[in-house]
């Protein structure tokens, strides 16, 4: 029996066929007795086998299974309020607010006073009794013209005075002077403080050029919380474009906690001074000399990707952005994506395949929460390996990341190693690690 | 799943409630064993509780629970060291069967439960035997098959071969547990 006759009698017998291959078939099966009886023995095989009923799971697991569940649905739940959750608390915060109230503010100048100007019978009333809005018309349009993104700090400063500016006369020409300066200053070219203004204000704006600004993928300070994470820094009002341009160059500068020590160092500082020297030899051990030398290095990092995971998805997911440092949302995504191949490494049963993915992801995910992803899920890996000194380093350097959402678990990953390797050391790292987090959770919300 | 995802943990107890059953049998029948089933079923419902996270709405869940349930079972049969046979996908060889302690078992137990419930039960212990007689290979296909209910096309998915290689092992199992239930005197009048 040739193999598509293999692949029609159970076809057939699953009513799998088409009309025309079930015509095919039958004819065949006419012309051909043993092929029926082939498949009336097959249908009374299938008839026995089928008086097997399914049995009832015993209920005592789901208690179980579900206590696990809801404890993971807040970890999702938490993660995916993030990013609500920082826009409550920055809508608390005076700068914010006034940031806000002012973009609507200027939206609403910009709409509606040109439209009234237009208007002749309001146009000579507006003129003469409300000099300053006049003023400050001239300086809106001059700003559309030149700009159609305002920093936000003119914005913010701009929008109070909006409200109460038939009330402010004296001041009238002071004031001119400085929006008009405002307005000059605003025509200078600034990507970089356009971002936040795009966010705060772009949705009521309907201007073509500020959605080409935002095609341009430039990674801001809303980007990075985005991604459901703390804000870099809130923006004050009185910064000057240099001033931000010079914190967006530094290039050690954490994208996540926006603080100016550099990264190696907030994680040396949040790891105990024995700890750091031991987390230090084991990346050393695992990292390939070449990457070790040069995280940015993609080249060398793509060819050794591809050598280890040639087996599977790996070798082309592990490849990785081009170019150096990632931002916090390149690794995030980064990050996912190692984690998918290393999965499917698991899934082939190629665990040694699985760990070099996330070893090498590890490399390129430094500086951000996304290297707390990997190196827990690295943990896990040896754990389940049994390699529980390896888990017990991978799960610390996890817990070490700042900010990372998922520290708990990397800390009960430690306690559980330590306490199944009888190690005393790592069980009291993990409880002090766990209390000092504590008080910086709590400083965190407040 | 998607509802889990964003924290909500009553779908999952839902998704538990739908799916837990199907998973359980089809650990059963690959593992042979209640004990081992209800550890294996635990286990993949927390792996699904670990990956959420990591989920694609795109990926289709049966087919995701399949996998991950398969990929334990085997690492299961592996570590008890029980698995049978490396050789997939070839023609019947009697020789290949080795079915019969299983069966040899059942036979026994025929001589001290003669009256009608038992007889069920006798039958449903033959045919149990049948299937733990199948090749790992064999067995998971027809399980997912005949008893979840699986598309064949699913479970070449789960499996990682294509379709007509299912299909082939379909039919593989099913001459093997025809003759391995005449060998045992199960026939379909009989029942």
């Amino acid at each position: 029996m040739s193999g598509r006759e293999d692949t029609r009698i159970v076809d057939s017998l699953y009513g799998e066929l088409s009309e025309k291959e079930a015509r095919e078939y039958r004819r065949a099966r006419d012309e051909d007795p043993a092929l029926a009886a082939e498949e009336a023995s097959f249908e009374d095989t299938l008839g026995l086998m089928r008086q097997l009923e399914d049995e009832e799971p015993p209920g005592h697991l789901d208690s179980l299974i579900l206590a696990r569940a809801r404890e993971e649905a807040e970890t999702l739940s938490a993660k995916n309020e993030g990013l609500l959750a920082w826009l409550r608390k920055m809508i608390r915060r005076p700068v914010f607010g006034l940031a806000l109230a002012g973009s609507v503010a200027a939206v609403i100048a910009v709409v509606t006073v040109p439209n009234a100007m237009q208007s002749p019978e309001l146009t000579v009333p507006a003129a003469e009794s409300i000099p300053l809005p006049m003023a400050k018309t001239r300086a809106n349009d001059e700003m559309l013209t030149q700009d159609p993104a305002p920093p936000p700090a003119q914005v913010v400063e701009e929008a109070p005075k909006e409200d109460t500016s038939v009330a402010i006369e004296t001041k009238k020409e002071a004031r001119s002077e400085r929006e008009a300066g405002r307005a000059r200053e605003a025509s200078k070219p600034s990507p970089k403080r356009r971002a936040p203004a795009r966010d705060l204000a772009g949705a009521d704006r309907s201007d073509g050029s500020r959605t080409g600004e935002s095609a341009r993928g430039d990674f801001s300070f809303d980007d990075a919380t985005s991604l459901g994470q703390a804000p870099a820094k809130a923006v004050k009002p009185a910064e000057t474009v240099p001033e931000k341009l010079a914190e967006k160059k530094t290039p050690d500068v954490n994208a996540v906690t926006g603080s100016a020590q550099p990264v190696e160092q907030q994680r040396a500082a949040s790891v105990p001074k024995s700890e750091v020297a031991d987390l230090e030899t084991d990346a050393k051990k695992q990292e390939p000399p070449a990457v070790a030398k040069d995280v940015a290095g993609p080249v060398v990092a793509d060819k050794k990707a591809k050598t280890a995971g040639a087996k599977g998805v790996g070798a082309t997911s592990t490849a990785g952005p081009q170019g150096g440092e990632m931002d916090a949302r390149s690794a995030q995504v980064y990050a996912r994506d190692i984690i998918i191949a290393a999965e499917t490494q698991l899934a082939a049963r190629d665990n040694a395949g699985a760990r070099r993915i996330l070893v090498n992801g590890l490399q390129r995910t430094r500086g951000t929460t996304a290297y707390g992803d990997l190196a827990l899920r690295l943990a896990q890996l040896d754990y389940a390996d049994r390699r529980l000194a390896d888990a017990s380093r991978n799960a610390k350097a996890a817990a070490a990341v700042p900010r990372f959402p998922r520290k708990k678990i990397a800390l009960d990953l430690v306690e559980r190693v330590a306490r199944e390797s009888g190690n005393e050391a790592d069980r009291d790292w993990a409880k002090e690690a766990e209390k000092s987090a504590a008080p910086a959770a709590a400083e965190e919300a407040y | 799943m998607n509802a889990y995802k964003k924290g909500d943990a009553r779908a999952f107890e839902r998704l538990l409630q739908k799916h837990k059953k199907p998973i359980y049998n089809f650990c059963l029948r690959m593992l042979g064993n209640k004990a081992a089933a209800e550890d294996a079923m635990q286990e993949v419902f927390l792996r699904v509780v670990r990956g959420a996270k990591d989920w694609e709405s795109t990926a289709k869940l049966t087919t995701w629970l399949y996998t991950i349930a398969r990929n334990h079972c085997i690492d299961a049969i592996r570590k008890a060291g029980y698995r049978k046979t490396a050789s997939l996908d070839q023609t019947l060889d009697p020789t290949e069967d080795q079915g019969g302690t299983l069966g040899d078992r059942v036979s026994d137990e025929d001589s001290v439960t003669p009256d009608r419930g038992a007889e069920s039960l006798r039958l449903r212990a033959k045919l149990a035997a049948a299937i733990a007689s199948l090749s790992e290979d064999q067995r998971e296909v027809f399980v997912m098959r005949e008893y979840s209910g699986m598309p064949f096309k699913d479970i070449a998915s789960v499996v990682g071969v294509p379709e007509n290689t299912v299909k082939s092992r379909m039919r593989y199992a099913l001459e093997h547990l025809r003759s391995h239930l005449a060998r045992q005197g199960v026939r379909a009048d009989n029942t």
